[in-house]
């Protein structure tokens, strides 16, 4: 095994060496008190600083008039709580679709209705099962045919 | 003693290497820097379902032989490709090919508007719903969840919420739950680390500083060893430019943490570590896990695991009261074990042969 004896191994071989001692050196330092410490409050500095630079340009960017990022954040929140709202109000629907199913069975033209409802494609394009067929799979809620998609 | 003869061959070889090092550098200095063009998470699947940052999807499969869907579950940091790591290497791939009917919940990346967003609401809204539409989707009464890191402890704690419900198995792998002794807790658990605080400054926590929290529990290892491991895999021939690439891909992409549900873990879960003893509440229900009574549940632990230590998850095997408990013990790391290259030999076919028995319909 020359190539293991020669002067190039021997090098390599000792500085991995090198590095797993320092690894383990490392990772010690990092598993000390001190270092925690230091951490965590070099973590909230960091972010309070951030903080305070994100409302200063937010103000800036406010003074020209311009929606800052504070403003398309909240449009974003109201979103979501519309979103949150409308889901909520879906499962309601659902449900109230699954107590009338299971009091009557509902009339042709109902069934041809909810069957016909628009269906939203997938993202990638995939097609999505009718609520007749999702029924018959697995007797689920009839609004199986919804999807939606962000 | 060096003979002549030695050092002759070694300067022949320095010269023949001197040659060949800055093809081997350029090498290298490719795969690092076209690592974002790695194709990761290229299952075919569909949307089956989304609300807000949440998205369900289903993997189309072919052979669909055991009833009872299987639910993906992953951590809110980090994207949930890694289920999907890679054409070859890819545990959905895997649980396609031997038949199941897979479903993934991806929480998406929350934006600054996403702040409110806590574990409750992903438990009991997020998760509740995803598990709605898997069952809807698929036309089945039950369902396996397989969760994995936080997304592991998010599963456990709705099946303890909901302990008559759909969950038929339950399968955590590397899940945190008693932090005591470890070093995410020695950091964050301290009274120093104010999570509210640290929160707000981007409404939720950027995910770069996650990362860089990640790779610096192993500083040496996650910066130099492993770039150094693959200058050498290069100079042997042997590089795996695909796997290495799809790793690197998916490590780097970190989405944000939302405010609320930081806040909520970090004090839930290190600072007063009450998965471990028992006194989380969401929205005023207890999360008791000996309440996992009905459902068939799976361990995995990793024995080089430091994000999750081992020793913090074995609690959950006396917690849970069911009578089918089982815990696989492997070799590797948080993330290696269930995505890296030995995976699909010494991990996977057992998860899926521990799935099948239990997805009868």
């Amino acid at each position: 095994m020359a190539d293991q004896q020669s002067p190039l191994a021997k090098i390599h071989r000792t500085y991995v060496g090198g590095e797993a001692r320092a690894a383990s050196a490392v990772e010690s330092a990092v598993g000390s008190n001190a270092f925690g410490e230091l951490l965590a409050m070099s973590a909230s500095n960091a972010m309070a600083l951030a903080r305070l630079a994100n409302g200063g340009i937010d103000r800036g960017v406010r003074a020209l008039r311009v929606a800052g990022r504070a403003d398309i954040a909240d449009l974003g929140r109201q979103l979501a709580r519309a979103e949150d709202k409308l889901e909520r109000m879906l499962q309601l629907v659902e449900e109230l679709e699954g107590r009338l199913d299971a009091g009557a069975a509902p009339s042709a033209g109902v069934a041809e209705a909810r069957s016909a409802r628009p269906v939203k494609s997938a993202a990638n394009g995939m097609a999505s099962r009718s609520s007749a067929a999702s029924r018959a799979a697995g007797g689920a809620s009839t609004a199986a045919s919804r999807r939606r998609t962000s | 003693m060096i003979s002549p003869l030695t050092i002759g061959r070694d300067l022949a070889g320095m010269a023949a290497g001197t040659v060949r090092l800055p093809v081997q550098l350029a090498e290298t200095a490719n795969i690092l820097l076209t690592t974002d063009r790695a194709v990761i998470g290229a299952s075919p699947r569909e949307v089956v379902w989304t609300h807000r940052k949440t998205t369900l999807y289903r993997y189309r499969s072919q052979s669909r032989r055991h009833a009872v869907p299987v639910l993906l579950v992953f951590a809110l940091i980090n994207r949930p490709e890694i289920f999907d790591l890679r054409p070859g290497n890819s545990f959905v791939e895997f649980l396609l090919g031997e038949g199941f009917d897979v479903f993934l919940v991806d929480w998406g990346v929350p934006g600054e508007e996403d702040a409110d967003l806590g574990i409750a609401d992903y438990v009991c809204d997020e998760l509740h719903w995803a598990a709605r539409e898997t069952l809807r989707a698929s036309g089945q009464a039950n369902l396996t969840l397989v969760g994995w890191c936080i997304g592991a402890a998010l599963c456990a704690i709705y099946t303890a919420l909901h302990p008559d419900g759909p969950v038929r198995n339950l399968a955590v792998l590397t899940m945190p739950l008693d932090t005591r002794g470890s070093l995410y807790s020695s950091w964050v658990g301290r009274e120093a680390f104010d999570a509210e605080k640290v929160a707000s400054g981007y409404e939720g926590v950027p995910g770069k500083l996650i990362d860089r929290a990640n790779k610096l529990m192993k500083p040496v290892t996650n910066y130099v060893t492993t770039r150094r491991k693959l200058f050498e895999s290069v100079r042997a021939g042997t590089a795996n430019r695909v796997a290495y690439q799809a790793m690197a891909k998916w490590v780097s992409d970190n989405p944000r943490f939302p405010a609320a549900a930081f806040s909520d873990w970090i004090t839930w879960v290190y600072k007063e570590n009450r998965l471990a003893n028992g006194t989380l509440r969401l929205r005023e229900k207890a999360v008791d896990y000996g309440a996992i009574r009905r459902q068939s549940v799976l361990v995995v632990t990793a024995a080089a695991d430091h994000i999750a230590p081992r020793e913090g998850t074995l609690p959950f095997l006396g917690m849970v009261t069911t009578d089918d408990l089982t815990h696989l013990d492997r070799p590797g790391g948080h993330i290696g074990l269930m995505a890296g290259s030995k995976a699909r030999t010494q991990i996977w076919p057992d998860i899926a042969a521990w799935l099948a028995e239990r997805s009868a319909p």
